[in-house]
């Protein structure tokens, strides 16, 4: 599969991997930041630990949708062990797939599930 | 006071053994320092009911993902970016998930006489088949290692096959005459090299680990009943027949579980980002 792939033609993907890619985001992010920004977005409702962080970590990694960037922290401002991940063309593509579904999903439902919530 | 946080790390070091070895050597270190940052911002929260909090958390996550790691080891997020096994190997997979439902309905059904040496050369045949397949999969993350488990297990199989199709053409007593010792020695090397090539599975992984537990525990505890027939000594003690119709049992199930495993599960396909 490639990068440049029609985003509607890319596979769904699981809501707790969604939920990483996002947070990722265009930036680079280690485990914390990522768990914190998951937390975030999803107004807390989802709140990862490290078994779920890095499972997802792996599990995004094996299908290419992220990789681990070369950079390490400064050793006065961060651990070194740290690591962080970016996301890679193909992750971004996923990203902008799933966000199309679930787009369409909302606008389906916005006539009469959403018109009470203005 | 100050000894509190390593304590507390030392036991989430400890619960990390829970995940399996390949997820641990890569991540361990990295979900260490989580551990740390989370266990500050708890305690940064002022009450002690904030640590406690973080814990219940912190062992939730481990005894959800930990097993979940187990059993979805080599899955992917998206299914579809990964490959389904091919039909060659879904077809040995099916060929071990048959041995292992013909071992145990022999186990199960008193076959008659002539029946016998043909449900061993199905079972034989199965599992050639399934550890070509296994073999298939481990070749890929340590040939040499794979190569020394499938080999003296394919040999002794394959041995154990020409005795019994030989004694067959005899007088169709299979563990009598000619043959009768030879048969003996070699089933006690097709046992120990299924054991060997169980462990070897449960070393590489890449397929299911609790199959290749199964499997190892089935090998061994049937070379324990091995002179049931008193082929060796006049009186085997009867321990033995119990503990090898354990292993039998165990046997059958490795089989069939490494045979779904080979058959079901999907591999993930090299991608080009």
């Amino acid at each position: 599969m490639e990068a440049g792939a029609e985003p509607r033609s890319l596979p769904p993907i699981s809501r707790t991997a969604f939920h990483v890619l996002v947070a990722i985001g265009p930036e680079e992010r280690h485990g914390y930041a990522i768990m914190h920004e998951v937390a975030r977005i999803t107004n807390g409702a989802t709140r990862l630990g490290p078994g779920g962080v890095y499972t997802t970590i792996r599990r995004l990694l094996d299908d290419g949708l992220i990789e681990e960037s070369d950079e390490r922290p400064d050793v006065d401002v961060d651990d070194q062990r740290r690591r962080y991940y970016r996301l890679t063309g193909l992750g971004r593509a996923v990203v902008a797939a799933e966000a199309a579904r679930l787009e369409s999903l909302v606008e389906a439902a916005r006539p009469w599930a959403l018109e009470d919530f203005g | 006071m100050t000894s509190q946080p390593a304590i507390g790390e030392r036991i989430y070091r400890g619960l990390l053994r829970l995940y399996p070895a390949e997820f641990r050597d890569r991540f361990s270190g990295e979900m260490v320092l989580l551990y740390r940052d989370k266990l500050r911002d708890a305690r940064k929260g002022g009450a002690s009911g904030g640590t406690v909090s973080a814990w219940l958390r912190l062992l939730g996550d481990v005894v959800v993902t930990a097993p979940s790691e187990h059993l979805r080891r080599n899955r992917t997020v998206a299914h579809s970016l990964a490959s389904a096994p091919p039909i060659s190997t879904r077809a040995l997979g099916v060929a071990g998930i048959l041995t292992g439902a013909v071992i145990l309905v022999a186990f199960v059904i008193e076959l008659p006489q002539e029946l016998f040496p043909p449900r061993i050369v199905v079972m034989i045949l199965g599992s050639i088949a399934l550890i070509l397949a296994v073999h298939r999969r481990q070749a890929a993350i340590g040939p040499t290692l794979a190569l020394i488990g499938a080999v003296p297990a394919l040999l002794a199989n394959a041995c154990y096959l020409v005795l019994i199709v030989l004694s067959m053409t005899g007088n169709g007593r299979i563990f009598a005459g000619t043959y009768g010792l030879a048969l003996f020695w070699v089933a006690v090397a097709l046992w120990l090299s299924i054991a060997a090539f169980g462990a070897v599975t449960i070393l590489i992984g890449a397929v299911s680990r609790f199959g290749a537990i199964v499997l190892t525990l089935g090998a061994l505890l049937t070379l324990t009943g091995i002179d049931r027939l008193g082929l060796v000594s006049e009186s085997a003690p009867t321990i033995f027949n119990t503990l090898s119709q354990v292993g039998i049992i165990l046997l059958a199930l490795g089989w069939i579980l490494l045979g779904i495993d080979v058959a079901l599960r999907r591999t993930p396909q090299p991608l080009s980002p």
